[in-house]
Formats: C-alpha cells, structure tokens, sequence
C-alpha cells in the first residue's frame, strides 16, 4: 500500500501504480501470472470524473493487460468488496492468481465544506443527516444507555494516534492526549474533530492466489484467507442504533466459516470512523459483552486482549474511503508474518479486517468482514 | 401509514459545525413516531440543554436549514403533549 495522506499533485494511477508493484514485488510473482482484477473505490466518479475504468487505468499502466478488470463501487466496503470477488474467483477455481485494488484520492475534491455524506439519503442529507451527526446520535445513545464516557471515547483517538505513530504510511502521526482530543472543535456533540477520521488519498493492493500456487510462492509462507463475509443491512424502524446488526450477522458468518471464534482474534483492523464506531464495533464483533466497549478501549492497545487498528485505524492512518478494506489486509499480513516493527503484537495468529460502508434507511448499507491466519 | 405527528426523541445531537448548505448549528435528531416509524428531522425552537432523549415532540410545518427560501419542511418542537 501506499502512505495514505493528501497527495492533490500525483494521479491517482500512480498511486495505484505504487499499491500494484509493491503487491507484486511481495509475492514474489511475474505480473503475467495475474488473471483477474479488481478495483474498489467508491468517490472516483464524483471526485475524479472517472466513475469506470479505475481499474484499467492502473493496472494497465503496470503491464497488466488483456485479462477482465471490473470496478467495484459499494462505499467504504469497496475495497473489501473488490477483495471479495478476487476471493470467489479464485476459491471457485476460476483462475489460480487475482489482484484487488482499493483506490481513492479525495484531496482534489472541488465541493469542499459540504459533507461527503453517502448516497441512498437525499432527502434526510438535506435535512441536516450527515455521518457525524449520525455517529453523534449513536454516541448520545450509548452514553445514555450503557454509560459509556467522553473520556472512554476520546481514549479511542489517543490509542490509534499512539499507533500510527509508529505507522510510516498513517496520515496522522502525533500522538495525542485525551484533553487535546476533549478541547478540539465539535463537529456534532459529543463528537469532537479529532474524534472523526480525516479524508484523504491512497492506495493499496493485495494478491490472492490458490492453494497450489501458494506453495510455491514466498517458500510457502503465505497468509491463509480464512473466512470472507459481504452482507447489507434492513430496514427497521426500532433499530436499535447502538448497534450494527450487519456487522454480528456478517461476524457471525465469518467466525462459523472459519470455525473459529471472536476469542481467538488477536489482531484487528475495524472500522473507526468515528470514535463511537469503534466502541461499538468491539461489541458487534464479540471482543466484549454488550454495553461495555468504552471499557474495553484499554484493552485494545498493541498488549491488549485485541489488538485493534494497530495502523492507527481510519483516525489516524487516514480513510481514502475504496483503499481502505485492502489496506487493512496489507497491516494484517505484515502483523500475522511479524513485519510490523515497533507496533507488532506478539505472534498473532488470527487477524480480522472490518468495513462499514454507507447508510441505507438508516442501517449499514454494506458491511465487509474478512479473516486472515498464519 | 397516518401518522399524528406525535413522538419521542430517540437521540439527538447539536451539529456545531454545519455543512456550508445549513448556514449555521442546528439540532438533528431522530425521532421516534407513536405509530412506530423513526423519523430524521432538525428540532427546532429549542436548544439542546433543553432536551433530552425520551422528551415528548410534535411535528411543526416551517422553514428548515438546509433548503431553498419558501420551502415548506417538517420539524419537531418540544411539546408536553402525550400519547391520546
């Protein structure tokens, strides 16, 4: 993956560029080898003007030509979502090597100060319904219903600072205290600016290739795909917002394809786009009892019982909406194989990589859950 | 579905820094409608230390923030009014 930050100057194919041939050069392989790819990114069109052929534009300008390239657009779970149809291509036995990219740059946005709100809410977006406000009602209620704290939530930030902080490729890298995180602007009450995850550019790319193709790569120490998990969410007008019943159904699905359990994650990249969103993940995922996730914060550190974002997570490595689902593939692997430096957890062997991507009456639109194993 | 315009406060934030289309703060909440739908509005005609989740609201006809002059939009205001 690339560093993720705000790169206006640079084409969004050599940052792409950049992603494919470091994927390569890690697996070891010929670019011909590749038979399918795969190009999540969610804003292109409206950003860029380039609402297809993403995928094209970089791979080929890596040589790589000829083979089908589909974009896949589907919010902030696009680049799990491209990650998932290299998945079912190869673990169907169509083709023996894919390539998924997430892409995105939001820096060269020309709308700047309206919301990047999502799409599938016109008439509540013009109301006023923008991803902080929501993330501030669900933090309200959780305050309101479980107790949780400021001080719990500002915990988030410093936490996932402290960690991109040893995070060449994070956006934000200075660590921070939970008064600096308490005394920035609010956005939407209790939220605060440092709370809510920055937009930006980058890139990344991931290699899927079959069992046999695996064993004569790397010396055969690739990291296993576990379990991949695509759902969306429903409408229910009592839902209770506290809570994404997406993200246990899509963790429920993955654990039982696994035959594993939430117990047995040591290392975890969720979907931290607000603080809240990151306590309440800890519970929808099973790393702690319902209710208690501003507890669990302290137990989410490099030592912890999980180890969550330890990229520094979209607060502070930084949320170019489509990279995001590869680029916490690209931390799990580095985590999983002990290449992670001055944030590796001790001998992980389980990684779990979490999407929430976009509102559909109100519920998650599209929620991805991925799990990876040494 | 008819609905009599009577709910509760299922959670509400005070957005403190607006998008350029709504000018200035204002009070999102969701309310929740007696007949059993959640409803995403502004509360106007009130501040939020005045509110708390579970107040009683009534849906009020007017101007809201975010749309063209001269549009007529739902909001909701507090009221004492409760279920008939």
């Amino acid at each position: 993956m690339t560093a993720f930050g705000k790169f206006p100057s640079r084409r969004f194919e050599d940052l792409g560029l950049e992603a494919v041939q470091a994927a390569i050069a890690d697996a070891g392989i010929s670019p011909s080898l590749i038979q399918a790819g795969y190009a999540g990114h969610a804003r292109t069109g409206r950003v860029l003007g380039w609402e297809s052929g993403v995928g094209q534009a970089v791979l080929w300008e890596a040589g790589i030509t000829g083979i089908p390239i589909v974009g896949i657009a589907n919010f902030c779970s696009s680049g799990g979502s491209a990650f998932r149809e290299a998945w079912v291509a190869v673990a169907g036995g169509l083709v023996d090597c894919a390539i998924a990219i997430g892409i995105e740059q939001l820096s060269v946005r020309t709308d700047k100060g309206q919301p990047f709100t999502s799409d599938g809410i016109e008439i509540d977006g013009k109301l006023g319904f923008t991803p902080p406000a929501f993330f501030a009602m669900v933090a309200q209620r959780h305050m309101a219903d479980h107790g949780t704290t400021l001080d719990q939530m500002a915990d988030v930030t410093v936490k996932n600072r402290r960690h991109a902080a040893a995070n060449p490729r994070a956006q934000y890298r200075q660590p921070t205290t939970r008064q600096e995180v308490l005394a920035s602007a609010t956005v939407a009450d209790p939220l605060t600016v440092m709370q809510c995850c920055p937009t930006g550019d980058g890139a990344a790319a991931a290699i899927l290739v079959s069992e046999d193709l695996a064993r004569k790569l790397r010396g055969g120490n690739a990291i296993a795909v576990r379990a991949v998990q695509l759902v969306s969410g429903h409408y229910d007008p009592s839902r209770d917002i506290t809570s994404f019943e997406a993200t246990v159904r899509a963790a429920r699905l993955a654990y039982e394809q696994a035959g594993i359990g939430p117990e047995d994650v040591d290392v975890a990249e969720v979907h931290d786009c607000f603080s809240i969103a990151e306590i309440i993940h800890y519970e929808d995922l099973g790393f702690c009892e319902r209710g208690t996730g501003g507890r669990f914060v302290s137990q989410a550190g490099i030592d912890g019982k999980v180890a969550v974002n330890t990229s520094g997570g979209l607060l502070a490595k930084g949320h170019p909406l489509g990279a995001t689902g590869i680029a916490q593939l690209a931390e799990l692997v580095w985590q999983l194989r002990g290449e992670a430096g001055e944030r590796q957890v001790k001998e992980p062997k389980v990684g779990l990589a979490h999407v929430v991507g976009g509102f559909q009456a109100g519920d998650a639109a599209s929620v991805s859950l991925i799990l990876l194993s040494t | 579905m008819h609905l009599k315009g009577l709910g509760r406060i299922y959670s509400f934030t005070r957005v403190a820094l607006p998008p350029k289309s709504m000018g200035r703060p204002y009070i999102a909440a969701y309310v929740d409608m007696d007949e059993g739908v959640r409803i995403f509005a502004q509360i106007t005609d009130a501040g939020p230390a005045q509110l708390r989740i579970g107040d009683r609201v009534q849906v009020a006809f007017g101007q809201a923030l975010g749309l063209a002059p001269g549009t007529v939009a739902y909001t909701f205001v507090p009221t004492r009014e409760e279920v008939a």
